[in-house]
């Protein structure tokens, strides 16, 4: 699997985080990181965040890129992904799923 | 400001998942948590079961707040402070992949490591019946006002 998906952050997930400084949450990316799995792999859903790195934040009005890639060995089973803004990675880790 | 550290998350509205705190130590921090009404992490259940369901990495958030709910504790905050961030997770394994959105879950941290700005934390949830439903390790970045 290796695909990429791209998203408009729903402006819902801003409201309250935070107040004069809207920022998207970690989780709203791991939100869009789910979506693109169930396009990708319908039958597989995230019941693990084995490691994962926020290195930036997105604001509002920015478009996002989610990349998933199975793993080595443990083929569907761990699944890479990367948030990003353009070419930058904002958040990258390493999924379980089944 | 209130002595409430709840009161003192940045999260508002739908963004805020901690609704009291039931216990605070220098070390630990116990909170109860619900998913607000109208929240964008809600979708419906599958099969048209009735309901709505939130996906369980949301687990990871409770655990945050938490977190920051236990560094206001600790700091005896008189005022918010600027947002801390999360920017790292580590083996946070869900005993299922979505959670009862209507559902109210424990939330337990503990500060494990400090090297500021970075605070590393514990964290377990629990449904109402105490049954763990995650668990795992993560970290913010805070800024305490000096």
């Amino acid at each position: 699997m290796s695909t990429r998906h791209e998203f408009e952050p729903d402006a819902a997930f801003f409201e309250g985080h935070f107040e004069g400084r809207p920022i998207l949450p970690a989780m709203a990316q791991l939100e869009y990181v789910r979506r693109a799995l169930a396009e990708a792999a319908p039958d597989r859903a995230v019941v693990a965040v084995l490691a994962a790195r926020m290195r930036a934040p997105l604001l509002p009005g920015e478009r996002l890129t989610v990349s998933l890639g199975a793993l080595g060995e443990q083929g569907a089973a761990r699944v890479r992904f990367q948030v990003l803004r353009a070419d930058e990675v904002v958040t990258q880790g390493v999924l379980r799923v089944e | 400001m209130s002595s409430d550290p709840v009161a003192h998350l940045p999260h508002t509205g739908p963004a805020r998942f901690v609704t009291r705190a039931l216990e605070t130590s220098a070390e630990h921090a116990v909170v109860e948590v619900r998913v607000p009404a109208g929240s964008a992490y809600r979708s419906a259940r599958k099969g048209g079961a009735a309901g709505e369901r939130v996906p369980a990495f949301l687990c990871i958030e409770f655990g945050a707040q938490a977190a920051a709910v236990l560094v206001g504790a600790r700091a005896q905050l008189t005022e918010r402070p600027p947002p801390g961030m999360l920017v790292s997770v580590r083996d946070a394994e869900f005993a299922r992949a979505f959670l009862d959105a209507d559902a109210t879950y424990r939330v337990t941290v503990e500060a494990r490591q400090a090297a500021a700005p970075l605070l590393i934390f514990a964290f377990e949830v629990a449904d109402g019946a105490g049954n763990e439903v995650a668990r795992g390790e993560l970290t913010l970045h805070v800024e305490l006002p000096s």
